[in-house]
């Protein structure tokens, strides 16, 4: 057990180390991908129209402000509505977005647990009774022999 | 060829009804000319539906304008091949494609002489026939490929030209064999509920079915991807469009099901679900459909709006219920004795693995619906985009590719912690030692890349271990030298074998994804003619325009000589394209695709006649390692699936076995 917690541990310590202390200067892609064009039905960072250019100089003129990520996407949310966020807001009733298909996953683990656990004592249970036969060494290299024998027909 | 169309539709239609009645009146009664008669029908229908499509093909070919569906979709330019693909260009001619297959499908399940599907294969023709009758309907009295415009216009309007591309030829028809083809596992997982025979014999006679689908549908997915990257001119292959989701969906329950089949096989367990999975697949197929059809959400794929995604959601609610109901009925046929000898065993992997792919499909379904169920709980829209998508679906991904390099490796039955340490220490330790390299040397420090590049490593490492030791096994054995043992461990294990290869495609896919959404560059300039823009290794020299006219457009393209490291690489022609048919010019993409990455480039405009022009240059790392790797995966499945000859007799020696 303490062996298995030392595993994670480093693995952890690993991803930290990996993780932590990069940043990036925010670049107007990096907020281009998060806004949808109205109209064009595709990203801001990849339409092609000329409305989309313009949206793109407009980020990139938040961004020379210093303007942050978080806040160049709530003057748009604030401009044209919800919808030109590609992804749903994180907060109220947008939350269960988020929130569902980890909480799906989470619940069908449990499922799976709660079934595997009575599988498990359903076999337990079966076998109880049954006695198992110890082999002698010679038995075992005889039978090993006799398998390796079967083995070199079948392949 | 209108009329001949419409009539044999129209034939179609009776027979398909006719079929139907005398299965069932063949099935009650036992009576065997019946159900002779009701299988020549499922022939026949075959035929008809050939006979409609060879007479669409043909009005095609020969523009025959006075079809609506020709004149709508082509022109006399237009170049044979795409006249052909004009066939699935639009919603009569791809339900009708959908018809034809699915009646291909049925006379062949109906003239399979396999006497241990004779019980079960009388009721799945039933239910082919039944889900036939739906588009018969359909293609008769919503939307007729044969309908006439009443006089016969001078020229047609001509295909959208982003359907002019060699991915429209490709991508429509594999997807469509992919949806098809999940009917037949369904329509025997309905007749073995139906006769209360829930064991392993639906699922072996359904398995190539089944597993044929999942490759079409591959095939179809990444070649749409393809399609996308080349044609549309963004330089991406997947934008987490509904329509693109729809495809997923059934792809990843699918995947559930026929990993999760092997367990039934092995171990006679997890029947309800297996039954539940491939109905899910199924409607899912048709939820794609209606996605596509309905215009309810909002897509890069629209069909147009039409009454048939309304058809679509009423057919998907009649299998939902007609087969919820069956299940529910026969719901004690599909008690198993499910016994775990160990929590740590391949049951239980296999188990996570269902957990994981069908919760990643519900990610992805609940992403997609997710806009519906806003506007109808708030009131307001909202858009669910690639970045909730990428941000639900990336961790999920990640621990399904590791599981992947786990699941394999774990014995059946019981494992033990010394034989998984024994099995994984190495490639687990191999795999820290690889994150570490490219950490340091190729600065791959974001923690989704790392994760997801490391785990395929460890995918990769685990299938090359489980080969070495099955050849070295072989070897020792045999005394057989290295080729002949590596032939033969793959082509007498073709099931395992050909899974590993498919494990290993999806791992170099991975990679590709990887590479391709998290290090993509990309700039956009103005540049002079003559000047050299200078992008990461690469000098792209700006030539000036040039016109090119052909009678179907004419296209304007910037002409590039590239410079790699100094060195000559290359010529590229981004171009716009202006067809005589189309008011909108089409952006046409040009690229040089290699092993490292792909340079890209899109010709954005242009001033002064040419003197200026604005190109979007993309670097584009490991994509082609996507697109190279669905060959891999063709190569796996097909092995898999590949007629065993030996295992056949191996598996008729148990049934004796059994009966003695």
């Amino acid at each position: 057990m303490r062996k298995k917690i030392a595993t994670i541990l480093v693995l952890v310590s690993i991803m930290v180390v990996f993780t932590s202390a990069v940043s990036y200067a925010l670049t107007v892609k990096d907020v281009a991908k998060e806004i949808k064009m109205v109209g064009c039905e595709m990203l801001v960072s990849v339409c092609r129209t000329d409305a989309a250019n313009e949206m793109r100089n407009t980020i990139a003129g938040m961004v020379d402000k210093g303007m942050t990520k978080k806040e160049i996407i709530t003057s748009f949310i604030e401009k044209y509505g919800e919808q030109v966020y590609a992804a749903p807001t994180k907060k109220g009733f947008n939350l269960i977005a988020w929130i569902m298909p980890f909480l799906a996953i989470i619940v069908g683990g449990g499922v799976i647990y709660y079934f595997a656990r009575q599988w498990s004592a359903a076999y337990e249970f079966g076998t109880s009774n049954k006695t198992t036969e110890h082999l002698s060494k010679e038995e075992e290299e005889e039978y090993k022999e006799q398998l390796d024998e079967e083995f070199k027909k079948y392949l | 060829m209108a009329e001949v169309g419409s009539i044999a539709l129209l034939i179609s239609l009776v027979v398909t009804i006719y079929s139907i009645v005398a299965y069932i009146l063949g099935l009650k009664q036992k009576n065997k000319r019946l159900l002779k008669s009701a299988e020549n029908g499922v022939f026949a229908n075959a035929i008809l539906t050939t006979v409609a499509s060879a007479a669409l093909l043909y009005a095609l070919v020969t523009s025959d304008f006075s079809i609506k569906y020709v004149a709508h979709y082509t022109n006399f330019a237009l170049p044979l091949a795409y006249k052909i693909s004009a066939f699935w260009a639009g919603n009569s001619g791809s339900l009708l494609l959908w018809y034809w297959v699915l009646s291909i499908y049925a006379a062949i399940i109906a003239s399979s002489k396999k006497p241990e599907g004779a019980q079960m294969r009388p009721y799945a023709s039933a239910v082919l026939m039944f889900i036939s009758l739906f588009f018969a309907l359909v293609l008769n009295f919503e939307a007729s490929p044969f309908a006439q415009l009443g006089f016969t216009p001078q020229d047609g309007q001509g295909l959208n030209p982003m359907l002019q591309n060699v991915g429209m030829v490709i991508h429509p028809v594999t997807t469509y064999l992919g949806y098809v083809g999940f009917a037949v596992p369904f329509a025997f997982a309905m007749a073995a509920l139906y006769l209360k025979k829930t064991g392993a014999t639906w699922i072996k006679l359904t398995r190539r079915w089944t597993l044929i689908a999942w490759l079409f549908l591959s095939i179809g997915i990444v070649s749409g991807g393809q399609w996308a990257y080349v044609e549309l001119g963004w330089g991406g292959y997947w934008a987490w469009d509904p329509v693109e989701n729809a495809s997923l969906l059934p792809w990843l329950t699918s995947t559930a099901f026929f990993h999760s089949v092997m367990i039934q096989e092995r171990k006679g367990m997890l029947k309800i679900w297996n039954v539940l999975l491939i109905i899910i697949t199924f409607a899912l197929t048709l939820f794609g459909t209606f996605l596509t059809r309905s215009g309810i959400l909002s897509s890069v794929h629209a069909f147009g709006e039409s009454q048939i995604g309304l058809y679509f959601l009423i057919f998907m609610g009649v299998i939902l219920a007609g087969s919820l109901n069956l299940f529910a009925i026969r719901r004690k046929s599909l008690e198993s004795e499910n016994e775990f000898e160990s929590t740590l065993s391949k049951e239980s992997s296999f188990l996570f693995n269902n957990l994981l792919l069908v919760g990643s499909a519900f990610a992805v379904f609940w992403g997609t619906i997710y806009p519906i169920i806003s506007e109808a709980v708030r009131g307001v829209k909202v858009t669910v985009g690639p970045p909730f998508f990428n941000q639900v679906n990336v961790p999920i991904g990640i621990l399904l590719v590791i599981l992947t390099g786990i699941c394999p490796l774990i014995a059946w039955r019981k494992s033990s912690w010394q034989n998984f340490r024994k099995n994984f220490l190495a490639p687990l330790v191999l795999s820290i030692i690889f994150a570490a390299g490219i950490y340091i040397t190729m600065g791959v420090n974001e923690i989704y890349p790392l994760l997801a590049l490391t785990s395929s490593f460890f995918v990769f490492l685990t299938i090359i271990m489980e080969f070495y030791r099955g050849v070295k096994a072989r070897m020792k054995m045999t005394d057989e030298g290295l080729m002949t043992a590596l032939f033969r461990l793959v082509s007498r294990n073709r099931r395992r074998y050909g899974g590993y290869i498919v494990h290993l495609a999806v791992v170099i896919m991975i990679i590709g994804i990887t590479g391709s959404s998290a290090y993509k560059l990309e700039r956009e300039v103005t540049v002079n003619q003559g000047e050299v823009i200078h992008f990461e290794e690469y000098d792209i020299t700006y030539h000036g325009l040039k016109v090119q006219k052909d009678p179907n457009k004419d296209t304007v393209y910037a002409n590039l000589s590239v410079k790699k490291n100094g060195k000559p690489y290359t010529t590229l022609r981004p171009a716009k394209q202006y067809f005589k048919t189309w008011e909108e010019p089409v952006t046409e993409v040009d690229f040089k695709s290699g092993i490292e990455e792909d340079l890209y480039i899109i010709l954005a405009g242009w001033s002064d006649s040419g003197a200026q022009a604005i190109l979007k240059v993309v670097i584009n790392p490991l994509v082609s390692w996507l697109f190279f790797g669905i060959n891999i995966l063709i190569v796996g499945t097909l092995i898999a699936v590949w007629p065993d000859d030996r295992q056949r007799s191996i598996e008729l020696l148990k049934e004796m076995h059994k009966d003695a």
